[in-house]
């Protein structure tokens, strides 16, 4: 049985050769280094070895060499297994070391088995008696020059690399489709070096409608007329989902649009997603002529590949966006909606307030007029009769200062009767010209003798011009001598009361600003809003009716003012009035006529 | 009006208590004071004698104090005529 000798690192390249030897019946022994082969050789003495020229340690030349000069194994016939490039020197080297044939990578089985054939019947090689000097230098020279090429090859498939990734890197973040097809395109055309590259996007009708070009004329770039997505090479690329490349002749066939400039050769590769088509980036004319290579292809698919994850990602972007922004309206609108609603709910709920007040104090009003007229006849009776008894009496009678106190007790219930009947009535008021200053002043006199014996101070901080309102005097004068009454019941020990006329501001318009500024035991917050309320007083019984304060609201809302209440527990109390002031320029009948309360 | 003294007063009140505190008080400041609880009786009264003053209750049942002022001013305009309230404003 015939023996071959199989010598190659690639375990691909050996396993190729034992199987299609082995088929034909040849006893075949494969090792995988330059040593091992020469072992091998000088203990099973082969009649065919078969070695590949580019292995490390010991290469094909110099098994060969060693081969040839070992007396046992001189005769053994050589072929060497090699890749294509170079062939012409590899041959004449391996002419020089005594192999008379060459197989080159990729070959057909059939060119092997033909080779293997006549290496076995052929004569025994003659062994040159000698090396030639010369074998060394070109052998040299031969690997130096494969080498060098393999690093140009290593460095533009470097270069190659470093800009896909370059591109991938800086075109991740680009949001924009257009922009991003534009780019990608540029970057093909540049990375694999062709005259135009163009980008063709398909629309929801399977027609490429969309262009992006590179390396074409702007304007010729921009008249690409829409091409239906299932004609020509285009087509294709389409269809199977898988690059073409064409050289020459066949560039009629690729289906470009009418003023597409004319194309030597076409590279195309489909721009799809996991998801779905979108598209394909072809390159036309490689710079230098030659035709498209399997490792650009590569590189165009890789760049497709790339530019797909990039749309796809862009055009979720874009609807991300459009739909955040839909939901940032809609919340801002919802916000809005309930805002609205709680605004008028809490209108709704001061209104319901305000007419449960309106509703208490019509009630109330009513209630108050009819008691206070009920009791008024009695209390005059009583009050007519003491007066007629202490008339009687001696004046060191020891009844009289009985009688005085029932007289000064029917008094006060006289004052409630008739502030209940204030308060029931809804008089036509009487507005005339007031100046504020004199008015304050009355109501501090009527009240002076009782500040007096209370210990309390009197400060008036007092505008010096005159303030002039428009008011009905008689309320006006109610309404200060409550707020004096107040501010003494607040201090019953004793204390300063402060009260300050200056001129302000009210609804942007001149105002008199009464404030009245006691020292007394103040309010605890959480009655300063009930305050206001009709009936609601914390004297003792028999000492307020609960009506002082919203007498007074009433008067200052009658005189379209303001009232505001500060007060701190144990600090005292600040009652502000604000009422619109009436310039003394303008005509008073002017403002009489304009009055309207 | 009341400067001389024995001036005849009629005071008109449908609350007796009132119109009596009232002529009594009145008699002691020195007038000659005559009280009646109704107006129509106080009519009858101003026809039969002579008065200076009539003081009369605003809200009566039957004749009010209006009415009997009206009826009695009519013989006599020279009758001073003063209406009582116990609304404590002016407006009725």
């Amino acid at each position: 049985m015939t023996t071959i000798l199989v010598v190659d690192d690639h375990p691909t390249n050996r396993d190729l050769l034992v199987t299609l030897l082995g088929y034909r019946n040849y006893q075949v022994l494969a090792v995988s280094s330059g040593i091992e082969g020469l072992a091998l050789a000088r203990a099973e003495q082969p009649d065919l070895i078969i070695a590949d020229i580019l292995m490390p340690t010991m290469d094909g030349f110099e098994l060969a060499r060693q081969i040839r000069a070992d007396s046992t194994l001189a005769q053994t016939p050589i072929i060497f297994y090699t890749a294509t490039f170079l062939e012409r020197e590899a041959r004449e080297l391996a002419r020089a070391c005594g192999v008379a044939y060459l197989i080159t990578k990729p070959a057909e089985p059939q060119d092997i088995l033909d080779t293997v054939e006549a290496a076995l019947q052929a004569p025994p090689p003659v062994a040159p008696s000698t090396i030639p000097e010369k074998f060394g230098h070109d052998h040299r020279e031969l690997l130096t020059s494969k080498l060098a090429q393999k690093v140009d090859e290593l460095e533009v498939v470097n270069q190659r690399l470093t800009a896909l990734i370059e591109v991938g890197r800086q075109l991740a973040t680009e949001r924009d489709t257009a922009r991003l097809l534009e780019q990608y395109c540029a970057a093909a055309r540049q990375i694999i070096g062709a005259k135009y590259a163009v980008v063709a996007i398909l629309d929801d009708v399977q027609t490429l409608s969309q262009f992006f070009t590179s390396g074409m004329d702007v304007e010729i770039g921009s008249r690409l007329e829409p091409l239906p997505a299932d004609e020509g090479i285009l087509g294709q690329v389409l269809a199977q989902q898988r690059p073409f490349r064409l050289h020459d002749s066949d560039a009629s066939a690729i289906n470009l649009p009418v003023s597409h400039p004319p194309v030597q050769s076409f590279l195309g590769v489909p721009i799809a997603s996991a998801a779905q088509p979108y598209g394909l980036l072809y390159l036309v004319d490689k710079l230098g002529g030659a035709p498209f290579s399997e490792e650009e292809e590569e590189v165009a698919a890789a760049l497709a590949a790339q530019m797909a994850v990039a749309y796809e990602n862009a055009q979720w972007y874009a609807e991300i966006q459009a739909q955040a922004a839909k939901l940032r309206l809609e919340v801002t609108e919802r916000q809005r909606a309930e805002e609205a609603l709680l605004a008028k709910n809490e209108e709704l709920t001061g209104m319901t307030q305000q007419l449960w007040q309106a509703a208490k104090l019509a009630t109330m009003g009513e209630l108050a007029a009819s008691v206070a007229h009920e009791l008024n006849n009695p209390l005059a009776i009583i009050s007519l009769r003491i007066e007629s008894l202490l008339a009687q009496l001696a004046e060191d009678d020891p009844s009289q200062s009985a009688l005085q106190v029932v007289e000064s007790e029917v008094d006060r219930m006289a004052k409630l009767v008739a502030d209940l009947l204030h308060f029931g009535r809804r008089s036509q008021p009487q507005i005339s010209t007031v100046e504020v200053r004199q008015e304050v002043d009355k109501a501090l006199q009527f009240m002076h003798f009782h500040l007096r014996n209370r210990r309390i101070e009197v400060v008036q901080e007092f505008l010096a011009d005159p303030l002039i309102i428009q008011a009905d005097q008689q309320q006006l004068r109610q309404l200060f001598l409550n707020l004096l009454t107040n501010a003494s019941d607040a201090m019953p020990e004793g204390g300063t009361l402060t009260v300050r006329i200056s001129a302000g501001r009210l609804n942007d318009a001149a105002a008199a600003v009464i404030e009245f500024i006691d020292t007394g035991m103040g309010i605890p917050p959480e009655n300063l809003n009930r305050v206001w309320e009709s009936f609601f007083t914390t004297k003792r019984e028999g000492k307020g009716t609960g009506l002082g304060l919203a007498i007074c609201r009433r008067v200052v809302q009658e005189h379209g003012g303001t009232i505001e209440l500060f007060s701190k527990p144990d600090q005292g109390t600040r009652v502000q009035i604000r009422l619109p002031a009436k310039s003394h320029q303008k005509s008073s009948l002017m403002d009489d006529a304009d009055q309207i309360i | 009006m009341l400067t001389s003294d024995r001036e005849r007063l009629l005071i008109v009140d449908d609350e007796y208590e009132l119109m009596a505190a009232l002529v009594e008080s009145l008699t002691a400041l020195g007038y000659e004071a005559v009280g009646l609880t109704s107006g129509e009786e106080a009519l009858k009264a101003l026809q039969r004698e002579n008065f200076d003053l009539l003081l009369a209750d605003l809200m009566m049942p039957g004749m009010d104090g209006i009415s009997l002022l009206q009826a009695a001013l009519e013989p006599d305009p020279s009758l001073v005529g003063l209406i009582m309230t116990g609304q404590g404003n002016g407006q009725t």
